[in-house]
Order: structure tokens, then sequence, then C-alpha cells
């Protein structure tokens, strides 16, 4: 279906190539994934299939590229339209029109489609992908995986036989993502549209995919099915890396092959369930940091939080967990001090060591909670990141080279010459953190610090995370990365429509069978064994 | 119609798109004749009104326009008090304190001094007039979305059209990112030495600019500005007859405000603008390159609510209500 033939793709040098020589062939009405690390041209490898690059994002492009057996290599996106679909990062800012209806009409209007078919089509398209019952509503006020769907409707409703997906999932939580994946699959087999996506989290896309590509830091990019070399043992999904310390041949690569694998082979593996296993990560203390009490957040018409109570504890990683719009962001913002919005009024008791934030200038706020916002780089604003720790340095008038310090401390030296955009995602996040650690704030908040990075950085910014809490700082992380959690957080808070639904340790509130579980609880089906560490092989040890 | 669709409130759906935006434009060009304070306020009010009653959120769009309405016509009084040239005549409303200044050369220039009551008057008036313009082009975008005009461009026109709407959107764009990016900042504050702007104008731009690049890139992907089975010549000869076409009939317009009608270049200019909108359309009403689905024409209400606006602009130009 799509040829890629000695492909190759740089952006400022000829000679600085982020794709090099890549052959790939992908066969009609596959589900593909496109995997590797951030910044190593997974979303370049999209954009060189439909055309957008080099003609839009500007860059040297070589090779020669076909779909179907024509060959498309000199034509521009709008010209490729017909065949292939794109759908964006952010679906949202994708969208030309206002209502569901017009969006999903705006593809065909664009390629001149005869107008008596539309109104069919439309109705077609919005049953297959799902809002049928929102072809009037505005596109700014239905949900994120709603337009997500429709991104997906609208890129396919000009009868594209290819779609191409830049990390569709990476903003949903867990259930919605997982609607969406399904949705992809049923496109690729009902319809044999060729599906091709980038994703992070490897592991939710795996059960669906037919084959994945990895693309290499050198721009080089292998092709694989079941038996994918994935060239980095922190790349693989948990389900791999499972597969691969019980020894299972083949290595199972969905859940559900993984569990009759399980099934039969069980009496050879101990696990370990009891609560020391968690109380070993989790040195519980006294030291209580912060404190909370009936915290509620309104929002003009609506509530965003109500009544809750928590405390997080000095040395601890609290995880808060929840679906999209649940409450998590308001949250964090109302315990930092500055609140959610000029239009929020916040009540209830928050304690930070006995203080209340939200009476605090900025600058002694620094003192008692650091926080990193949703986009981390919405805080970087000078040219270097030498002048970044100096600048950060100067505003809470510290010892000159505190910044610097605490950013080399958690995730190494980096040239102070280089631009703060050109730090990877997890070393923004440190910067960002870093900055705000200058007055030794006894509590920390992360608002979704896992979105967007790759298991390089993910890894980094555990080690940075684990670092700060042996150091007793209290660590408060909104997050819907489940894999990531088990391996990181010592107690779990679950939100529900602004409610305290559940608390506990990360064994109680990731089980089996629930939208938290991880792949190991959905293996197993033993309550309270979440991460592969839990399972041993018997008389190994 | 029918009864049931009888019984929906009126709201910013009951006229055609292209009503609200004729609506502003009238309203703008009827604020430009207007000389009188009692024409200009009563408009102003109605722009405010009109949105507030047919949309619910009207208030986050409107929001910013009337900010800026306000701005601009608080600009205006402080400039008319500190460039105060030609004094004007008695009687003086308050006489400030005169400040010859010499800047070396074109003599010497006097600021402050006496504010006469006549040239505030005027300044009012005129405050008032660019506030109104403002608030009109706020009550269109409130009611209708710039993009959904597209739908009922002439195809010689679309790709200007796209762009132009675009630039409209880049206002509200630029509201919320700046929301978000100070929000962001009351964590880390600044020091001394970096400026406001610094901190706030960059990361807004960068976003500005990443998000409208993400939609072009969305646009183009779904056929946006195909152009089909046309040769590379007459992809041009349009691009550049539909541009010209637009800057005649522009420039025809404005001289036709100062120099007047009559004028033989603003004549010519218009002339020649028209000539080259029809060279565009002839050109590309050949091709069928875009279709449009579920357009919708104008009916009687939009006619009967363009008859009014039109009728109070003609009472304006005639000077019925103007004097």
């Amino acid at each position: 279906m799509i040829t890629l033939d000695n492909v190759s793709f740089s952006y400022s040098t000829p000679d600085l190539e982020i794709l090099k020589r890549v052959n790939l062939e992908i066969n009609k009405g596959q589900l593909v994934l496109i995997a590797g690390p951030t910044g190593c041209g997974k979303s370049t490898l999209l954009r060189v299939m439909n055309r957008l690059a080099p003609k839009f994002t500007g860059g040297y492009f070589r090779g020669k590229i076909s779909v179907s057996g024509r060959d498309i290599t000199h034509l521009q996106a709008n010209e490729v339209a017909e065949i292939i679909g794109y759908v964006g990062q952010d679906p949202a800012e994708g969208f030309v029109t206002e209502t569901v209806r017009e969006e999903l009409a705006f593809g065909m209007e664009q390629l001149g489609q005869n107008v008596d078919f539309m109104g069919a089509r439309i109705e077609e398209i919005a049953k297959l992908v799902g809002v049928e019952q929102l072809l009037d509503s505005k596109l700014e006020e239905i949900s994120g995986g709603e337009q997500q769907r429709v991104a997906v409707g609208a890129a396919i409703v000009g009868g594209q036989k290819v779609l191409l997906l830049d990390e569709p999932t990476s903003a949903l939580d867990t259930d919605i993502a997982k609607t969406t994946l399904e949705l992809l699959h049923k496109l690729s087999r009902e319809l044999e549209i060729t599906v091709v996506l980038t994703e992070h989290r490897i592991e939710r896309v795996l059960e669906f995919v037919d084959s994945i590509v990895v693309v290499h830091r050198d721009g080089s990019v292998a092709q694989g099915s079941a038996e994918i070399d994935f060239n980095d043992p922190r790349m693989e999904p948990p389900v791999v890396s499972l597969s691969r310390k019980l020894n299972w041949a083949p290595t199972a690569l969905t859940i559900k092959a993984a569990r009759k694998l399980w099934e039969t082979t069980a009496e050879k593996f101990v696990v370990i369930t009891d609560d020391n296993h968690f109380a070993r990560y989790s040195r519980l203390s006294d030291a209580t940091i912060a404190e909370v009490e009936g915290l509620s957040v309104h929002f003009e018409g609506h509530t965003a939080v109500s009544d809750l109570n928590f405390k997080l504890q000095s040395g601890q990683i609290t995880a808060l967990m929840g679906r999209n719009g649940s409450g998590k962001s308001s949250t964090l913002w109302a315990l930092q001090g500055s609140g959610p919005g000029q239009n929020a009024s916040i009540s209830g008791q928050i304690a930070v060591n006995g203080r209340h934030p939200a009476e605090l200038s900025s600058q002694d706020r620094m003192g008692l909670v650091a926080m990193v916002p949703q986009k981390a780089s919405d805080l970087l604003f000078l040219n270097s990141l030498g002048k970044e720790l100096a600048e950060s340095d100067s505003f809470s008038e510290v010892e000159s080279g505190t910044t610097g310090r605490i950013f080399a401390n958690l995730v190494g030296r980096v040239d102070p010459g280089i631009h703060p955009r050109d730090l990877s995602n997890g070393q923004q996040i440190a910067l960002v953190l870093a900055s705000q650690l200058t007055k030794n704030a006894p509590l920390i908040l992360l608002d979704e610090p896992t979105r967007g990075l790759d298991y390089i950085a993910k890894q980094e910014l555990a080690k940075a995370l684990q670092k700060l809490k042996s150091e007793g700082k209290a660590i408060l992380v909104a997050s819907h990365d489940v894999e990531f959690l088990a391996t990181t957080c010592d107690q779990v808070l679950v939100l529900e429509k602004g409610q305290l639904i559940a608390a506990g340790n990360p064994g109680e509130i990731f089980l089996p069978e629930t939208e938290y579980a991880t792949q190991v609880a959905d293996i197993t089906k033993i309550p309270g064994v979440i991460s592969i560490n839990q399972i041993e092989v018997k008389g190994e040890n | 119609m029918t009864k049931a669709s009888r019984r929906v409130p009126l709201n910013s759906d009951s006229l055609h798109p292209v009503t609200w935006w004729a609506l502003g434009l009238i309203f703008s060009a009827t604020a430009v004749l207007a000389e009188q304070i009692y024409t200009l306020l009563p408009l102003a009010a109605a722009t405010v009104l009109i949105s507030m009653t047919l949309e619910r959120r009207w208030f986050t769009t409107m929001r910013f326009y009337l900010i800026l309405a306000a701005l601009v016509f608080l600009t205006r009084l402080i400039f008319r008090i500190i460039f105060n040239f030609g004094a004007g005549s008695e009687p003086f409303l308050a006489v400030l304190p005169k400040l010859e200044i010499d800047l070396g050369f074109g003599g010497q220039i006097s600021i402050l001094g006496p504010v006469s009551r006549l040239a505030f008057d005027f300044a009012i008036v005129d405050g008032l007039r660019l506030a109104t313009i403002i608030l009109s082009i706020g009550m269109a975008t409130t009611l209708c979305h710039p993009r959904r005009l597209l739908k009922f461009t002439p195809g010689a026109l679309y790709e200007i059209a796209a762009a132009v709407s675009m630039a409209i959107n880049l206002a509200p764009q630029l509201v919320t990112s700046t929301k978000r990016v100070r929000q962001a900042r009351e964590l880390r504050g600044r020091s001394g030495s970096t400026n406001a702007l610094t901190s706030i104008v960059i990361p807004v731009l960068e976003d500005t600019i990443e998000s409208s690049m993400n939609l072009a890139a969305s646009m183009s992907s779904r056929g946006f500005g195909r152009t089909g089975a046309m040769s590379g010549f007459e992809r041009y000869l349009v691009r550049f007859s539909s541009l010209a076409a637009v800057s005649m009939i522009l420039i025809g317009t404005y001289l036709s405000l100062t120099t007047g009608i009559e004028n033989l270049l603003t004549a010519s200019s218009l002339a020649v603008g028209l000539g080259f909108a029809w060279l565009s359309l002839k050109l590309t009403s050949s091709k069928k390159l875009r279709t449009s689905h579920a357009t919708r024409r104008l009916q009687a209400a939009d006619v009967v609510t363009l008859a009014l606006a039109g009728l109070s602009f003609t009472g304006v130009a005639l000077g019925w209500w103007n004097t």
C-alpha cells in the first residue's frame, strides 16, 4: 500500500539526516505503530508520508514514495489528501469549522465531491466513529475523546484509504484511549484502511497493531512484527519484559496471549503480594508536609472539586489519578496557592508546613511549594540554559549557581549554551523543577509530567523523583500513566467528578480488570501484583 | 417555517452568517460618517446589546473588543489633551501649563496648554467613532466566527479570505494562550533584570505560531488550496489577479472616503479592481475545485435586518440623524 524507497530527510543541513535511507513496505489494511525515542523523527516520518514534509515544514528530501503503486514523491499534501488522511497531535488545533457536521463536510468540500451525497456520507461516518449524537454540537464544547473521534472521521470522510495519526492517545485517559484504539482497529479491519500511528506508550497500543516500525536515533528504521527487537530493553512494554523474564517463547505481545501463558505456567513462579513489598519502597514517615481539609473548587456554573481531604507525607510520592476533567489540575493549582484561574472560588483548609500558600507572595511561596505545570515550556523564555539558570538564581535571591546545582543533580550536566527549546521534554521538566526548588520547598506538585515523554525521559524523571523523595520531599503527581506510577508512587488518590473515590497503596488501587490495572495486574489477575519485580521464577532465589 | 422551529428562541443562528458581518460593516460605515455623540452612542450600545441577547457566551469574545474600544477611546482623549496644537477658542475646560519643546528641527512644539471645550468634544466624538467601529467588528465576530464566512467566499478569493480569517482568529487565540502563560508565570515570577514583555510575549508568540502552523497543516492535509487541473501559469494568474482585485478595491474605497468618489484616480482604481475581480472569477468558475455542503440562502429575516440597518446608514449619510 505505502512504499518508501530509500527515503532520507533532514531539516537543516543535508548531512544531519533525521531519517536515513528508509525502506518501508506497509500493507493494505494494516495497523502499524511507529515507535522510538523523542526527537528521533517519528512525526517527521508521518509528515513525509503525507507530503507535509518537506514542502510545508522545509528540509531536504531524497527518495521515492508511492501509495498503491502511484508515485506521490512530487505531490503536495493537499494533492494527496484524497488518498491519505492525517490527524495531528492536538486534534482541536486542526479544526477548521465550528460544528461537528461542518467539520466532517470540510474535507469533502475541499476535494470537490458531489454535494448530493454529502449529507448521507456525514451521517455514515459519524455513526462509524460514534459521534452521531453530536453532529450539531460545537467542536469546542465536546470532550477530548470525542474531538479525537471527530478528527478521525474528518480525515477519512473523503474515502481516504490511508490514515496517519500523530500520538492519537497521548492526552487521553486509559478508558478513552482504549476506545480510540478500538475504533482505529475497526477501521483497519472492516474498511481496510491502512492506519499508521506514532505512540510513546507502546504498551497501550501493542495488542492492536499488526506491525511495528522502530525509528532509531541515527535515523535508521527497523520494521518487524511479533519478534521485534526494541534494541533497548528500556523501551519494552511490561508485557514483553515479563515474557523475557519468565522465558516465554514465543514472546507474548498482547495481554490475552500473556494471560494464557501465565495460566498454564503460573505454578513455576512466586509472587510477592504482602504489604511489606509496598512498605519496602514507601518508608512511611509520620511527618505530614501538607494537609488538605474540605477543599472545594467552584467555577462559574460548575464544581471542579468538592470536599477533598488528604495528607501528603515527607518522603512519599503520591499519585493523583482520575479521568480527564475529574479535577486533578484544579486540585494542584489550589494546593500551589495561585489558584486554577481568576474566576475560580476555593474553599476549605490547606496547610503546607502549617502555612497557607495562597496567602504568600509568589516569591515566598517558593519556600513552600514547587510546581511544574502541564506545559513546562510555558515557564521558559530566555535563549540559553545558562541564562535561565541565572535568572532563576536572581529571582529567588539565592547564591548564584544554586539552580544549576539542583538541575545537574536531577539530570546531570548539560551544556549551558543550549537553547531551552532544544532540551528534551524530560530536561525541560527538570529545569522548571530546579528553578522551583531553589528555596528548598518541601512539597512538589507535577501536572501530567509524563505526557509526551519517551522511555528514556521517563526514567530520568523517575530517577529525579526518587532522589527528591530520599531528601524527604512530599511529591504529588497528577497523571494517567499507570505503568509509570506503578513503579514510582507510594500512595494513590483517585478522583471522580471532583470527589475522592479511592485512596490506598498502588497494590490496592491498580487492581486487575479495572481502568487502573497495570499490564502485570491484568495478566496475573492477582490483586496486589502490579509490577514485574513482584514476580520471581521459583528456585532462582 | 414549521411550528416547532418557531419556538426556538432568537440566537446567533437565526440569521445568515453573512448578514451578521454585513450588519457589522454597515454599523462601522455608519460610525465613520457619524458626527454626533447621540448617533454614535446608540450604535455602540446596539452592538453590545445585540451580542448580549443573541449569544449566550458573548462575554468571552466581546470582552477583548470592549477593552480594546475603551483603550482606544481613552488614548484619543489623552492625546487631545497632550498634543493640543491649535489651542482652539474659548470656552476652555481646563488651562494646563504650556510646555514648549525644541527638538532641534521643525521649530518649537508646544504640548499641554489650554484645552478648549470644542476640541475636547471633537476628541470624544472621534474616540467614540473608533470605539464603535471596533465594537461592530466585535459584534460580528461574536455572532459569527470569521471561519464560517469562508464557505460563502467566491472561489477566486478563497485563499485570501482564508488568510484573513486566520488573522482575525489570531486575536482570540492570543487571549487564551496569554491566560495560560500568565498562570504559569505565577509560579516562577521574574527577576528585576528581565522585563515582563519577554517573559510573557515569547512563550505566547511561540504558542500562537505553533498552533497556527498546526491548523495550516491540518487544512492542507485535508485538501485545502488544491489547484486541481490548473496549469502553473493559470495558478499564478489567478493569484495575481485576485490579489490585485482586493488591493485596488481597497485603495479605491480609501480614496473615495478621503478625496471623494468624483476624483479620476478613485474611479479608475475601483474600475481596475472590479476588472481583476471579474477576471479571477472567470478563471476559477470554469474549474470545479470545491463544493459546498448545505449552503444557506438569505431569508426574509436577513433581508429585513439588512434593510433596517441600511435605513439607519442612509439616515446618517443624508444627514437626517446626524446634525
